[in-house]
């Protein structure tokens, strides 16, 4: 185990002198020094302390690039600083963003395109392109077809499960969300307080995971949040998913609760599962402490098959930034998705390797962690969020709809209906 | 008293100080345990002196100065509201002019307007000013508290009207009664806006975030917050660093505690 790390570890570094010494098409011939400031949420965990880290080697192999990291505490609060600081003229070079806020930012035209870097001198070649997952290039792009982000911190939802309980108890990995459903029936009991599931439905001013696990649900069941204009998310489809959840929470089989209750309930060994992020993996190893079998599976499938949604944000440019800090910028985006980096960044952070060529370099890693072969085999059928400028409170309606439907028994079919139509209201007429 | 009655009102004053004094047992308990053991259900509730929780959260961020700087921000921040609110509560309830009901009813108006609507052209003013990243950005905007003012606007406008007519037999002028025998009076309501205030200022989380940048000139609340991720909760690790943050207030009143009840008292008597 410790030989495999240290092997890794070696391979990540010599990976690292090789870019440096070659360039790698990463090191910017700066003659002038130049800072740029990233504004972005990745404080907590090992996330801070590997972002950290992997600027640190940046600045090393770029010595005229000083990178100031603005650092927020959570996505929402990123937003909100980040629109004051692009409505006062003094927005970052780069920040972190979700499809919805990269929108409003390139229709507010205070961010820039990426596609003149991408395929400029020290652009990406062919195949660092073709090497990034395809629905992250999808991603990358905004409604009007142009590449206005690159990949960073990306996730796909997955199934972690005490597979110490199952064994005991006879239970099979679900596979299907019938099964699934089943299974949180069977080991639903009051008098041992255990129950299958719990999540955050989240609420009108945030939606959270809960709200994205059903629209992976929902892409299971055979639905869509959008098509075409249309906000389409009180399909048969939706409706039949929502119920299946809604009749898990009437049993008690399910349960709400807030700030990732799936965590606690699995490492507290009430729930023998918890649906949520890649990305969580860390968080679920440190809750549940060595006390039980942690595995990871993939999404249950739904009558329209496997469905899943990707997570996590994009980078972006801003137009305020000078051409020597654009570059820098450039320089920096293109450094943390090469194979090395992202590498480094997924084993200690559980977000995904962002290109394909990263996983060589974790075989060792994926031996003994193959959590992130399931999530990454699981981008293929992961649906990047709408990029619409509201997406964020669009989502809120679907909160409040889910929130209805569980606390107050309102019939799924009404409450979608309801939520889809206040969403249309801040997208337009379809 | 009977002895009955002494060990009821012993027992009944036990339970009331546990019920009080367990939520922070709990954070101390949470803050010595793994993180299984703090997620773990029937719950731990003894420590189990996972030190490395303090070592993580203590290297995690600049604490002493976040302490420092909130100590300064909160203090300000209160000797400023209670100047204004003795200024505004005295002219909207101890004097007579026109249009004062008027201009009180602006002031009330403006509890209605959420903080959050104003946060980005705030943010706008402050970046005009130069004042983005300082401590008077944390201070300055917050230096009047419409709820200081309302409470000492209904404590001056109570006072008998004597007191000013025997202050001006004397030859008192306006600001030599307020300083000299209406401020006095009012110690309690002053204690009241300045343990709220306080309170409000050490807690404050999104206008500090927003408005700040450097640990240097940023509060306690901003460094608790780095514990709470986008994809989990270091709740160890977070209870170590309020352990740590919230020891020295509470030594501090258990220490002052005397001073801090007989100024309540005190003021009380002068009524």
């Amino acid at each position: 185990m410790v030989a495999n790390r240290l092997r890794s570890t070696a391979r990540w570094l010599l990976s690292a002198a090789a870019l440096m010494a070659l360039g790698g098409g990463v090191v910017l011939a700066q003659s002038k020094p130049v800072t740029i400031t990233f504004a972005e949420a990745m404080s907590s965990g090992t996330q801070k302390p590997t972002l950290d880290e992997l600027v640190q080697a940046f600045e090393k192999a770029n010595p005229n690039i000083h990178v100031q990291l603005l650092v927020q505490p959570n996505y929402g609060t990123l937003y909100t600083k980040t629109l004051a600081m692009v409505a006062a003229g003094t927005p970052p070079t780069m920040a972190q963003a979700y499809e919805g806020w990269a929108q409003r930012y390139a229709d507010s035209k205070a961010i820039v395109p990426l596609g003149s870097y991408i395929y400029g001198p020290h652009g990406l070649s062919t195949s660092e392109l073709s090497s990034l997952w395809p629905p992250l290039i999808a991603d990358m792009k905004l409604t009007d077809g142009k590449f206005w982000m690159m990949p960073f911190n990306k996730s796909d939802f997955v199934v972690f499960y005490n597979a110490s309980w199952l064994a005991k108890n006879n239970l099979s990995v679900p596979t299907t969300w019938t099964q699934f459903a089943k299974v949180a029936e069977q080991v639903t009991s009051t008098a041992n307080k255990t129950w299958g599931l719990s999540i955050d439905p989240g609420s009108k001013t945030g939606p959270a995971n809960g709200t994205y696990m059903f629209v992976a649900m929902l892409h299971a069941f055979g639905g869509h949040v959008m098509q075409g204009d249309k906000v389409a998310w009180d399909s048969d489809a939706g409706v039949k998913a929502l119920t299946l959840l809604a009749n898990l929470v009437a049993q008690g089989a399910v349960k709400i609760g807030t700030n990732y209750p799936g965590q606690t309930a699995l490492g507290a060994e009430r729930s023998p599962f918890d649906v949520s992020t890649i990305a969580g993996y860390p968080y679920e190893v440190a809750a549940v402490g060595g006390k039980f079998d942690l595995k990871v599976a993939p999404m249950p499938a739904g009558p329209a098959g496997p469905g899943n949604v990707l997570q996590g944000t994009n980078l972006v440019m801003f137009a305020k930034a000078t051409t020597a800090q654009r570059d820098a910028a450039w320089a920096l985006m293109k450094f943390l998705i090469q194979p090395a980096q992202t590498a480094l960044w997924a084993e200690k952070t559980g977000y995904l390797p962002v290109t394909r060529d990263a996983l060589p370099l974790m075989s060792d890693y994926l031996k003994t962690h193959p959590y992130q072969q399931i999530a990454a085999q699981s981008l293929a059928n992961a649906q990047p969020t709408p990029s619409l400028p509201h997406s964020e409170e669009m989502f809120g309606y679907l909160s409040v709809a889910m929130q209805q439907v569980f606390l107050n028994h309102a019939d799924p079919k009404t409450a979608l209906t309801q939520a889809a139509q206040q969403a249309q209201a801040l997208v337009g007429a379809p | 008293m009977t002895w009955r009655r002494i060990l009821s009102r012993a027992l009944a004053a036990l339970v009331v100080a546990a019920l009080f004094a367990f939520p922070f047992y709990w954070v101390v308990a949470t803050s010595l345990n793994s993180e299984s053991q703090a997620l773990a259900y029937p719950p731990v509730f003894l420590p189990h002196f996972v030190w490395a929780n303090y070592v993580r959260a203590w290297v995690g961020a600049p604490w002493i100065r976040y302490f420092l700087n909130t100590i300064l921000i909160a203090s300000a921040t209160t000797s400023l509201v209670l100047l204004t609110s003795i200024l505004a509560g005295y002219a909207f309830g101890g004097m007579r002019w026109p249009g004062r009901r008027l201009l009180f009813g602006v002031v009330l108006s403006i509890l209605l307007i959420p903080v959050t609507v104003l946060i980005v052209p705030d943010y706008i003013l402050l970046h005009d000013l130069h004042w983005l990243n300082t401590y008077q950005a944390q201070i300055v905007p917050w230096g009047a508290s419409v709820f200081g003012i309302f409470l000492l606007r209904q404590f001056f406008a109570a006072l008998p009207i004597e007191y000013w007519e025997a202050a001006q037999l004397d030859g008192a002028g306006r600001f030599w009664f307020l300083w000299r025998v209406a401020v006095p009076m009012a110690v309690p309501v002053l204690i009241t806006i300045a343990v709220y205030i306080f309170l409000g200022s050490w807690n404050s989380f999104l206008w500090p975030f927003i408005m700040t940048q450097t640990p240097n000139v940023q509060p306690v609340e901003v460094g608790l917050a780095t514990f709470l991720g986008t994809n989990g909760t270091d709740w160890t690790g977070l209870s170590a660093a309020v352990v740590f943050t919230t020891l020295p207030v509470m030594l501090l009143f258990l220490v002052a505690q005397r001073q801090f009840v007989s100024g309540i008292s005190g003021g009380g008597l002068k009524e």
